[in-house]
């Protein structure tokens, strides 16, 4: 639901039903529920191969207010119902492995994974055996409705690598309007 | 005061002081007066290594709804909604020779474990101890009355503190949906 031009009111107006709800209801509604949506991982662990991109299949939903998810390229997605200024949120928190590189990236209208990054990409050397690594990607951005988002990751071990669903959330994509139009 | 759902209004309806003054000054006032905290920690903090250690904030900069536990580590949430939360943690100078894992994450109601952040820390030759900052940010979908504390942790050194620069923010951004 989009906000709607804030009417005039007139002398001698009938306050209708109809003018009541669509510049009382409508415009209180959007603005106290915001457009959110947050995806997550329920079912196995996906594995990435060393250094190639893959898009996480998110699975699960906390919260989709616009109904905005919808499978795309065979992959679970955001579609955006609303335009306006959005707060993005990615992680993927990797399992144990000491070696090489992991990267997360939200990607926007992207038909493949590790393309058309939308806005902020996160990456970092894991160095540490005993310990994961965390990727997380936080921006905040305009987006027209009809662009589509997902959750794409990388590593660079040198071997297959999984991310740990459910480790204090697991893989998610979350994002929230702030300001419509 | 929490704000209502905005009503569907009937056709032939009396437009009435009591119905104006819920509908509009309710919401309108909780869109101004929406529940914001900001908290820092002045005085440096031990964690132990591997210990998850909440942060006490010893300094509140704001706290519209008196969330917080005066200078301990929760903030109890006055409304039902989906807060935005923003903590940066800084982590006290250590030897250029040290290793190991720094993260922080925000924990619900001592339990439910949500957006972590793990630094790694690794040796970078000669240049003298230095500090590292553990940012972490994330939605929450919570509920009246439960509360959120930041929650770190090493593994550099048998004991080393967060320094005097910890800060914590958590806005109100919308009303609550879907789960935690």
């Amino acid at each position: 639901m989009v906000t709607v031009s804030s009417y005039t009111w007139q002398p001698n107006d009938v306050v209708t039903k109809a003018l009541l709800d669509t510049n009382i209801r409508d415009n209180l509604t959007v603005l106290l529920q915001r457009p959110f949506f947050w995806f997550y991982r329920t079912l196995t662990n996906e594995a990435f191969s060393s250094s190639t991109w893959k898009r996480c299949q998110l699975d699960g939903v906390h919260a989709d207010t616009e109904n905005g998810r919808e499978s795309i390229n065979g992959f679970w997605s955001y579609r955006i119902q609303t335009t306006g200024i959005w707060f993005i949120l990615g992680a993927i928190p990797w399992d144990n492995n000491p070696n090489g590189l992991r990267y997360c990236q939200v990607a926007k209208d992207s038909a493949s994974a590790g393309t058309n990054s939308a806005a902020a990409f996160s990456g970092g050397f894991s160095d540490n055996g005993s310990y994961g690594y965390v990727t997380q990607s936080h921006f905040m951005t305009k987006f027209t409705a009809g662009s589509y988002l997902n959750l794409d990751g990388y590593q660079s071990s040198g071997s297959s690598l999984k991310y740990v669903r459910g480790f204090y959330g697991g893989p998610m994509l979350a994002g929230v309007c702030l300001r419509s139009g | 005061m929490a704000n209502v759902v905005p009503r569907t209004w009937n056709t032939g309806e009396a437009i009435t002081a009591s119905l104006l003054n819920k509908e509009l000054k309710t919401n309108l006032n909780c869109l101004y007066e929406s529940p914001y905290v900001s908290l820092s920690q002045n005085e440096h903090q031990n964690v132990s290594a591997t210990v998850h250690t909440a942060i006490s904030w010893n300094k509140t900069y704001d706290d519209t709804h008196e969330g917080h536990d005066g200078e301990g580590s929760r903030y109890y949430v006055p409304w039902d909604g989906v807060y935005l939360s923003v903590c940066t943690v800084r982590w006290e100078d250590t030897p250029t020779s040290d290793t190991g894992v720094r993260l922080a994450y925000f924990r619900i109601n001592g339990g439910t474990r949500r957006w972590i952040t793990q630094t790694h820390v690794t040796s970078i030759g000669s240049q003298g101890a230095y500090s590292t900052d553990t940012n972490v940010v994330g939605f929450l979908t919570l509920a009246k009355g439960w509360y959120v504390e930041v929650m770190v942790a090493q593994s550099t050194k048998t004991s080393l503190n967060i320094s005097e620069n910890c800060f914590w923010e958590m806005c109100w951004i919308s009303n609550k949906v879907g789960t935690t």
